[in-house]
């Protein structure tokens, strides 16, 4: 007996090639920019300056501009410093939002109610809004242009609080139970017990952080002055403003650097980044 | 609690109870979080309210106090006007066009199985590069002379364009960058909404007749998708709503094209004028608490289910 | 009369895993028809098949005569019921029932929102079709839900409310997925008793899908078996209890299942469990290992030790209302275990601990061979332990 076998009919056909000739113009757009920082970070001046629409190069130049960007400006100094801020800010939040959040999912204890209503009242109040009176206790005692001021007002997040009371709240109370009864304290239960089974909301809260804080250019526009501690938004600043029209080359040579760490680390871990946003869904 | 009432039969000193042993363990868990809300968000935000009732500047010898005079003068004021009318220009342009493309795409690519890697990646590319840069390179992009977009303007027989000069141009231009940079975000969470659908609504759908493209969506893909729908509107709105960084680096607020943020930045670490900033900044707030509290409202509101 | 569904050869596959091959079914007018079968046998794929939710690789799809196979599942003039009910939560339970009318009735741009009120014959429409929802309703006694939304209905009232839906197209084939599977088990029974009395009153062809054989034994005119995307068997409940096809049939029709014994054929044909001849005389069939399988109802206890009979320990006696269940052990190979059941009302005590004989009736057996198909038999006159 012969198969009855369906062909594509020319309706599907049609909506799958229109799908896909939409998707690729908006990824076109979405990825032109990339596409021409790389062709201009590797083209001669001369050429960039006739304003060409031609996307290959004529002549190499990427190892002149690429080391013109990095004598030009401590490029390396701005990801090394991002490094360290982004790695100190999201070691104290956990530290200090694990604990608290847990408090709050799992213990009775006085005033708990207040806090929470503390954490979602804190959970609308962007950095701009306590900016202004921290710049002005960080200038009173002398700490501005420090890693240090850069982390401080980043050191509690109230949206890490408030995602892992959720994640902690989900845990089973019997687990708690038995563990008590095996006689472990509270603060084993929560580092050996809770805080392992919540990993991929740990890990989701930190490519949030990593990320925030990376691209963050405000508060360090406002505390730091000095270049050396520069992270790599406001690196960038400087180095765009030092730069003039003239060596374009050199400054998407900077801007490529600047950008490669995290879009390297989307590629490497795409199906984390995603779950991440999703997980906590605020940007 | 009857757990630890079993135990303690062997040890000399009786242990505390349950209770205060929770008491003891929760009240040492939270302060240091306590702490720091006390001195980051609490302090600081009341700190603000005193200040945008004052006319403190740095360096000032006194103080005065001037009531409601800061945001009278904020509202007579036309940098803070044009500053906040471009904001909301801005969270108006990007608020549906942010939203409706997410969907599109997230429509889109949902429907994809081979080259839905592919799609996901390249829309959400601008969501991880650093925006500065990627606003240097947009810089370039548009310039006048030597970036790729005039030049094909030019090739297709058109005038160049001055969109990063010519000032009606500026909010539109900014817009368009807010939207590259948003939309691959928008998307992911319109794709985690869609995933969890439930394929028996669109058999059923399928089964009454209601197969077709516009069916189902009508149906169940858009109902369904609400409450996505509106926390996505809602975060579009804020992240809009926070507009800088590429005023910062492209505009630097030049020709009018002052967003809050910059004007409350320029007042208050530039000009040092810490009460006026301050005021703006409760402004600001007022904002933020709005969108926060709608957020909270349509929450409560969408249990259909 | 023409067939309400003929199923010609369906085969498919998903990758490479096939899933349904060759499938032959046919269903009368006013059949109820449930497929049955162990998870991951095929059976929801072959209803999403005839549904037009899934096209089948090879083969063909009759719906009331008709060749369905390019149709939409809309032109097949059939309704489903989901396992989840897949009621729309935003959509009360009237408008989840007018919604395949409405599509049916008014065009697509009468059905946008706002274009609607452009149509000057949509409220005449929607009123018959709300005529029509009332007159559903009332038969499944649904009218004081009409107003609400679905995440206000009780799983009873769910299913309802989704066979309403089914039931307002007037379908020419019910198709059924497990619809009873989430509700629980004191509403299940009644639920049965619901759907059975429907297919009655609305004389409608029904393809149901379940793993209960306790549903398909209770509610089905007819039961077709699959097993690994294969049927099984198809014929009607008294025929898969009383004559398996196969010993896998034979083990998924009955509760509790049915006793299966090994058992040797000797070069004459002659049925011996472990040494002792049966009595029972395969039709054909080579000599070496087969299976023979007692139902519980069709072994006899004996008191009195028979050398001729196998003997069975008594490990626990279980009372089941009406009747008892006594577990066993063979004494000869104590790994296979027995259950017999009795009458509650049977004055002999059994003792757990004794040793009992077996006896059956040879005409109440089914013998398999080594790959589990059903043999033909024949009785001897010369007989063990066959009591009555």
């Amino acid at each position: 007996m012969q198969a009855a076998r369906f062909p594509l009919s020319t309706g599907r056909l049609l909506r799958f090639a229109g799908a896909h000739a939409v998707l690729m113009l908006g990824a076109a757009f979405m990825l032109l920019p990339f596409l021409w920082m790389l062709l201009t970070a590797i083209r001669a001046p001369d050429e960039i300056l006739t304003g060409g629409l031609n996307p290959i190069p004529r002549s190499l130049h990427a190892i002149e501009n690429f080391s013109a960007a990095l004598q030009q400006a401590p490029l390396l100094r701005f990801m090394l410093n991002g490094v360290i801020i982004c790695g100190g800010i999201l070691v104290i939040q956990l530290l200090v939002a694990i604990p608290a959040a847990y408090a709050l999912a799992k213990l009775r204890f006085p005033g708990r109610g207040l806090l929470f209503a503390a954490v979602i009242g804190g959970l609308c109040i962007p950095i701009q809004v306590p900016a202004l009176p921290i710049y002005l206790a960080l200038a009173e005692f002398g700490l501005l242009d420090s890693y240090f001021a850069m982390m401080v007002p980043f050191f509690l997040s109230v949206f890490a609080i408030f995602l892992f009371r959720q994640t902690f709240r989900g845990f089973p109370d019997e687990i708690l139970q038995a563990a008590r009864v095996d006689g472990l304290g509270e603060f084993e239960i929560l580092w050996r017990i809770v805080v392992p089974s919540a990993l991929p909301a740990i890990a989701a809260f930190s490519i949030f952080s990593i990320v925030a804080h990376w691209n963050d250019l405000y508060w360090p526009m406002i505390v730091i002055q000095r270049m050396d501690y520069a992270p790599p938004p406001l690196g960038m600043l400087f180095f765009a403003n030092s730069e003039t029209g003239a060596s374009y080359g050199v400054l998407m040579a900077g801007a490529t650097i600047i950008t490669a760490p995290l879009v390297l680390v989307f590629l490497l871990a795409r199906r984390r980044f995603v779950q991440g946003i999703t997980m906590t869904g605020i940007k | 609690m009857t757990t630890l009432a079993l135990a303690p039969a062997l040890d000399r000193v009786p242990r505390r109870s349950r209770p205060a042993r929770e008491w003891l363990a929760g009240t040492l868990f939270v302060v240091p979080a306590t702490v720091l809300l006390l001195a980051i968000i609490l302090a600081p935000l009341l700190c603000l309210l005193v200040l945008s009732l004052t006319d403190y500047e740095i360096g000032a010898l006194q103080i005065r106090w001037l009531g409601l005079g800061n945001f009278e003068k904020a509202l007579s004021d036309p940098v803070f006007r044009r500053a906040m009318g471009n904001t909301l220009l801005y969270v108006a342009l990007v608020l549906p066009g942010g939203v409706l493309l997410g969907l599109l795409v997230a429509l889109l690519v949902h429907g994809r199985t081979r080259s839905r890697g592919f799609y996901e990646v390249a829309y959400f590319l601008p969501v991880t590069a650093t925006l500065i840069a990627m606003a240097a390179v947009w810089q370039f992009l548009l310039h006048p002379k030597l970036g790729p977009i005039n030049g094909m303007l030019k090739a297709a027989g058109f005038s160049e364009i001055a969109f990063l000069s010519e000032p009606s141009l500026l909010i539109p231009t900014l817009t368009v960058i807010g939207l590259w940079n948003l939309i691959g975000f928008n998307m992911i969470l319109f794709l985690a909404g869609l995933t969890a659908i439930p394929r028996d609504l669109y058999d059923a759908a399928e089964i009454d007749g209601a197969g077709g493209p516009i069916d189902r969506f009508l149906t169940v893909t858009w109902p369904q998708l609400a409450p996505t729908t509106m926390f996505v509107a809602v975060t579009t709105s804020i992240t809009a709503f926070k507009v800088f960084d590429t005023v910062a680096v492209l505009t630097r607020g030049r020709d009018g094209s002052e967003v809050l943020l910059y004007a409350i930045y320029l007042e208050g670490f530039q000009y040092f004028k810490m009460g006026y900033s301050a005021a703006l900044t409760v402004i600001f707030l007022g904002f933020m608490l709005a969108f926060s509290v709608f957020q909270a409202f349509q929450l409560d509101r969408r249990v259909h289910y | 009369m023409e067939h309400s569904l003929e199923l010609a050869r369906i085969s498919k596959a998903f990758g490479k895993a096939g899933v349904l091959s060759e499938i032959d079914l046919t269903v009368a007018p006013g059949e109820f028809l449930s497929l049955v079968g162990p998870s991951g046998c095929g059976k929801s794929t072959l209803l999403r098949i005839i549904a037009g939710l899934e096209r089948q690789d090879a083969g063909h799809v009759r719906i009331a005569g008709r060749a369905v196979d390019g149709l939409s599942p809309r032109a097949r003039n059939i309704a489903m019921v989901f396992q989840n009910y897949a009621l729309y939560p935003h959509m009360s339970a009237a408008e989840n029932i007018a919604l395949p009318l409405m599509v049916d009735r008014l065009s697509l741009a009468e059905r946008l929102p706002l274009l609607r009120y452009l149509s000057p014959r949509r409220k005449r429409i929607e009123a018959a079709i709300a005529g029509e929802i009332g007159a559903v309703a009332g038969a499944l006694q649904i009218e004081p839900l009409l107003a609400r939304k679905p995440g206000q209905l009780s799983g009873g009232q769910r299913q309802r409310v989704a066979l309403a839906r089914a039931m307002v197209r007037k379908p020419s084939l019910f198709l059924m997925d497990e619809p009873l599977s989430n509700l629980d088990a004191q509403l299940r029974v009644h639920m049965r008793d619901e759907l059975t009395d429907l297919h009655r009153r609305l004389g409608a062809t029904f393809v149901y899908v379940t793993h209960d054989q306790i549903e398909a034994m209770t509610m089905s005119t007819r039961i077709a078996m699959l097993d690994g995307g294969r049927l099984a068997q198809i014929g009607t409940p008294t025929e898969l209890y009383e004559r398996p096809a196969s010993l896998i049939v034979a083990r998924f029709i009955g509760s509790p299942a049915i006793n299966i014994l090994p058992a040797r054929l000797d070069p004459q044909g002659h049925v011996l469990l472990g040494s002792l001849p049966t009595g029972l005389l395969a039709a054909e069939g080579e000599a070496g290992p087969v299976s023979l399988g007692l139902r519980p109802e069709h072994i006899r206890l004996h008191a009195v030790c028979d050398r001729a009979m196998p003997m069975a320990t008594l490990r626990r006696s279980e009372h089941h209302g009406a009747d008892r269940l006594l577990h066993l052990d063979l004494v000869e190979d104590r790994q296979t275990g027995l259950i017999v059941r009795i009458p509650q009302d049977e004055t002999t005590q059994y003792q757990p601990g004794e040793t009992y004989g077996i006896g059956f009736a040879p005409d109440k057996a089914h013998l398999f061979d080594p790959s589990g198909l059903r043999m033909a038999t024949r009785t001897l006159p010369a007989r063990i332990g066959a009591a009555a």
